[in-house]
């Protein structure tokens, strides 16, 4: 009972952490530009992280370690310390967005300008992670986060031509603008594969006491639950190619994104695209905040854990305290939310193969995982994986120079 | 009983913890003895920023310690914890026979929560 | 080391001003098509009661922003008088039209809206003919 419990809380908590700030740019200018083109990009990022999940989460009810925690002990310091440094300063950009993301949606609501937002939503999420238990915190979010379904429906309502989204699912070359085209296809997969999801979901894992008894469900929610988020991703897509493509809008502001629910909900759109935009926000900054926080606290071997008393983890409490304010920097200096996402969603590409690679080295550890290490099937998956990361590492920021807008 | 142990691989970096199994930080560093014509022994291992700072460059070291005289409510940079203070040797950990918050490893952690965290409401400290 | 630099300078330059610069200024001017658009849907919507005052008003003042930034592209391009002139002509109607829905959402003249939307709607159309032209050329 209890698995079928640990089942269905992680697939909604997939679904709430799936589709935050990141997904709904690249999501929504990929279907505005190039309307059901860039399906493939979802499709193909969907499957590596849905593989990437899988491991980082059978690793954690193996091994009961999360992955910084694991990485450090076995590689060591040194080796560590660049991925560190890397995935602190991704964590930071991130959170910088998805603050972003929820000051826009209060923005929308309330018509206060975003940066009057910037520092009200880093207390509110102080508070939140200050006195929440970490099953409140994943139920919560993810129980809100069903909200996002309002994306598939929209889909339903608006019969897209079945034809045209299938061929989106194939890759193919653009009739024009093709460095923008490629530019999106990349931040869609740095969108997906978000370097903290996968780090994140160890920890969690840990925290929720998983052990070997747990493989099977973990693969069923890497699956359902990466797949959840990704179908609403897709209607994201989809809605955008239905309702702002053939319009000629562009999503260059968040402003003209907001409009994408309006015509297959005439009056609670808006409202709809408010409230999915701030909640998904949300629950990525409270994952994002504490997976600094589980960063920071195994790396040095500090105590931790969301479950403790502020009073029983007093470094690991001052680090998503610190990242916080550091995330709400960016929108009281009143830097564009949206420049801001597409940058971070780059640079988290450009730098998947540091991050994702310890982590994939170790699932081949046999002392570790013994009977449950890769496999062959896992590692050609892990090869393609790691030549998919190379790829992107090396043409991301070039394309964010050149096909940027 | 004769059992071979790789110390780069399942000693340093690896979790520590005290008798009641709080974690109280990591083997940044290990340090080994020689007594004359003996072989080494592990002498003691060594938790703290500056043995990680001095893993990476000296002169960081430097400037940590430069740091740490100005800023830390700790006495020492490094703690040193004897090799016969080692209970238990285990997969996951290095269980020492202290408690953790009579350490030099919990200087900071007390300072924050004796100054600040608990002077937050919600803290959970009674 | 700076003679590398600007040698890669000058091949990123080249890469990227394969085009005239009549190409350049069209897609310096693409988003206005899209500001265009955008501020006749958001019209559009707020007269069907879909959209609050506030963020129409907000769309405005982020197009308006947009608007600033063609401009000076305008200013500073070498591309073909004629060209300039009709995105700049497009430019300055639809930056009236975007002042006049600005008032009128505030005074609430549904009418006032709505003959903004339409001039929003025939801006939208010219300056898609325009980018028409850079497709074929």
């Amino acid at each position: 009972m209890k698995k079928a419990m640990t089942l269905a809380l992680g697939i909604l908590t997939s679904v709430g952490g799936f589709f935050d700030v990141g997904n709904i740019a690249t999501c929504t200018q990929a279907g505005a530009r190039f309307r059901f083109q860039l399906i493939w990009a979802l499709l193909l990022a969907t499957l590596v992280v849905i593989v990437l999940v899988e491991m980082s989460g059978r690793f954690a009810a193996v091994t009961k370690k999360a992955l910084p925690d694991a990485i450090r002990e076995h590689f060591g310091f040194g080796f560590w310390l660049v991925p560190f440094i890397i995935l602190t300063l991704i964590h930071i950009l991130v959170l910088g967005a998805e603050i972003g993301g929820i000051c826009f949606a209060l923005h929308l609501v309330t018509g206060l300008p975003l940066q009057v937002w910037a520092l009200p939503v880093a207390i509110l999420l102080w508070v939140f992670l200050w006195r929440a238990t970490f099953s409140t915190i994943e139920n919560s979010t993810s129980l809100l986060g069903l909200i996002t379904l309002c994306f598939v429906v929209a889909t339903i309502w608006l019969h897209p031509p079945t034809h045209d989204l299938l061929q989106g699912a194939v890759p193919s070359m653009p009739s024009k603008n093709p460095e923008n085209y490629w530019f999106i296809a990349v931040s869609i997969i740095g969108a997906v594969i978000a370097p903290y999801l996968f780090y994140f979901y160890s920890s969690g894992a840990v925290e929720d006491e998983w052990d070997p008894s747990y493989i099977p469900v973990n693969r069923a929610v890497a699956v359902i639950g990466m797949g959840f988020g990704s179908i609403v991703s897709l209607g994201a897509i989809i809605v955008a190619g239905v309702v702002l493509a053939p319009r000629g809008i562009h999503v260059d502001d968040y402003h003209q994104a907001a409009l994408m629910l309006t015509q297959a909900f005439p009056y609670w759109g808006y409202v709809l695209f408010a409230v999915s935009m701030g909640v998904a926000c949300l629950g990525a900054a409270t994952e994002v905040a504490l997976s600094m926080s589980y960063t920071f606290a195994q790396t040095f071997g500090w105590n931790w854990g969301e479950n403790l008393n502020p009073a029983e983890d007093a470094r690991f409490s001052l680090v998503y305290t610190i990242s916080l304010l550091l995330g709400s920097l960016f929108m009281l200096a009143g830097v564009d939310p949206l420049k801001l996402t597409l940058l971070t969603m780059a640079i988290s590409a450009a730098v998947l193969p540091v991050v994702a690679i310890p982590m994939l080295l170790l699932m081949n550890d046999r002392k570790l995982l013994r009977d449950a290490a890769n496999g062959i099937f896992s590692n050609l998956a892990t090869a393609a994986i790691v030549l998919l990361t190379l790829v992107l590492a090396v043409v991301s920021i070039p394309l964010a120079v050149v096909g940027g807008s | 009983m004769h059992e071979e142990v790789d110390i780069i691989r399942d000693f340093l970096d690896k979790q520590i913890v005290d008798r009641e199994e709080t974690k109280m930080g990591r083997a940044d560093g290990i340090v080994l003895a020689i007594d004359g014509n003996g072989p080494p022994r592990i002498d003691h291992f060594e938790l703290g920023f500056a043995v990680l700072a001095r893993r990476l460059h000296p002169r960081i070291e430097e400037w940590l310690s430069a740091l740490r005289k100005r800023w830390s409510p700790r006495k020492n940079a490094r703690q040193i914890v004897a090799w016969s203070k080692v209970m238990d040797v285990t997969d996951h950990h290095i269980q020492l026979d202290l408690k953790a918050m009579e350490t030099p490893a919990f200087d900071w952690e007390r300072w924050l929560r004796d100054h600040i965290v608990t002077k937050i409401p919600g803290s959970g400290e009674e | 080391m700076s003679r590398h630099l600007a040698f890669c300078a000058f091949l990123l330059l080249v890469a990227c001003s394969h085009q005239t610069p009549d190409q350049q200024l069209l897609e310096e001017a693409d988003p206005l098509a899209s500001w265009a658009a955008t501020l006749q849907f958001a019209g559009e919507q707020w007269l069907a009661n879909g959209v609050p005052t506030s963020f129409v008003r907000a769309t405005v003042g982020a197009a308006e922003k947009a608007f600033e930034k063609t401009n000076k592209a305008i200013s500073e391009s070498h591309a073909r008088q004629e060209l300039r002139h009709a995105i700049t002509q497009q430019l300055d109607i639809m930056h009236a039209a975007a002042r006049d829905l600005k008032q009128a959402i505030e005074k609430n003249d549904r009418r006032m809206v709505a003959e903004s939307v339409k001039r929003l709607a025939a801006v939208s159309a010219a300056l898609q003919k325009l980018e028409e032209q850079k497709d074929r050329s």
